[in-house]
């Protein structure tokens, strides 16, 4: 029977794989939270800058 | 054709399309990488000569296939910028280029990660890897350009020009394993053959495919802010900012 050991295990690479499968995502999860946080600066540049407008 | 690309390529109407594009990229990104897994992970079989280590190749592959097509696509935007002075053009070519740095940098460290048990080195400079190395320089000194100038206009120009002469760059990182000897292996895959088995095949393509839906939402997401900032003094970004739509 297959164990989660068995699947999470790749011989003597396992920590290569890992390592670029954990990476990959990483960056992924950067790149992600750095849109978002550009939107929020983006929504609150423009909104401080039309109340100074009015 | 040509009449909806100026429709769509006008900030206002790019805006309100766009919001209705991203989840036709995001969803397919989260289903092919959670299938991309599963395949890389635990269908596709070992290689007989690298063992297991193979699988990093279905992360590595991709990433150095997004970090080619993106700075063609941010040269292509740029070319579009500079001769039909479409704003939206030089809008994509800009928020590309952190995204195309990303896919590079990963390219690189996880090729390196590769590259250790494999050649039983992190690094070598061989002409693969150091044309791909120039073309994370490329992508900063892009990016540093575009920032460099308070002006948008003169910024989208100037780097624009960078990133069209860099362009060079993109058939020696392609052909640079038949060009010269290297260390690193040649393709396996092209559009004439694919000399891998099926399910490592299937693995890289569900890999590949999720991550030009990733460039596609992220440039997506990216733009729509940019577009807001450029067009801050335009009367239907103050009524979206003022009327609290996100």
């Amino acid at each position: 029977m297959t164990t989660l050991l068995d699947l999470v295990s790749f011989d003597k690479y396992t920590y290569y794989i890992w390592f670029s499968y954990f990476l990959t995502f990483a960056v992924i999860s950067v790149l992600f939270f750095r849109t978002k946080s550009l939107h929020e600066n983006a929504i609150t540049q423009l909104r401080i800058k039309y109340s100074r407008d009015k | 054709m040509w009449k909806w690309i100026q429709a769509f390529a006008s900030p206002q109407n790019f805006y309100r399309i766009s919001e209705k594009l991203i989840p036709w990229f995001l969803y397919p990104f989260i289903a092919l990488t959670l299938a991309g897994l599963y395949w890389g992970l635990v269908v596709s079989p070992a290689d007989y000569q690298q063992g297991d280590s193979v699988r990093i190749m279905y992360v590595h592959v991709p990433a150095a296939w997004m970090s080619l097509f993106i700075y063609v696509v941010m040269a292509i935007a740029g070319a579009i910028g500079l001769i039909w002075q479409i704003k939206l053009a030089n809008v994509v070519a800009s928020v590309s280029a952190p995204i195309g740095a990303a896919f590079t940098f990963l390219a690189l460290v996880t090729g390196a990660v590769w590259g250790k048990p494999m050649w039983g080195t992190w690094w070598v400079w061989d002409a693969r890897l150091t044309s791909e190395l120039i073309l994370l320089f490329l992508y900063l000194a892009y990016m540093s350009l575009n920032n460099a100038f308070d002006n948008p206009k003169t910024a989208a120009k100037a780097s624009s020009v960078l990133a069209i002469v860099g362009l060079v760059n993109i058939p020696i990182i392609y052909y640079s394993v038949e060009w010269w000897n290297s260390l690193h292996q040649g393709s396996s895959v092209s559009v004439t053959k694919v000399s891998m088995q099926s399910d490592m095949f299937i693995a890289l393509m569900l890999m590949s495919f999720a991550f030009k839906f990733l460039y596609g939402a992220l440039v997506l997401l990216r733009a729509r802010d940019e577009v807001l900032v450029r067009e801050q003094n335009s009367r239907w970004v103050k009524d979206i900012i003022t009327g609290g739509e996100r």
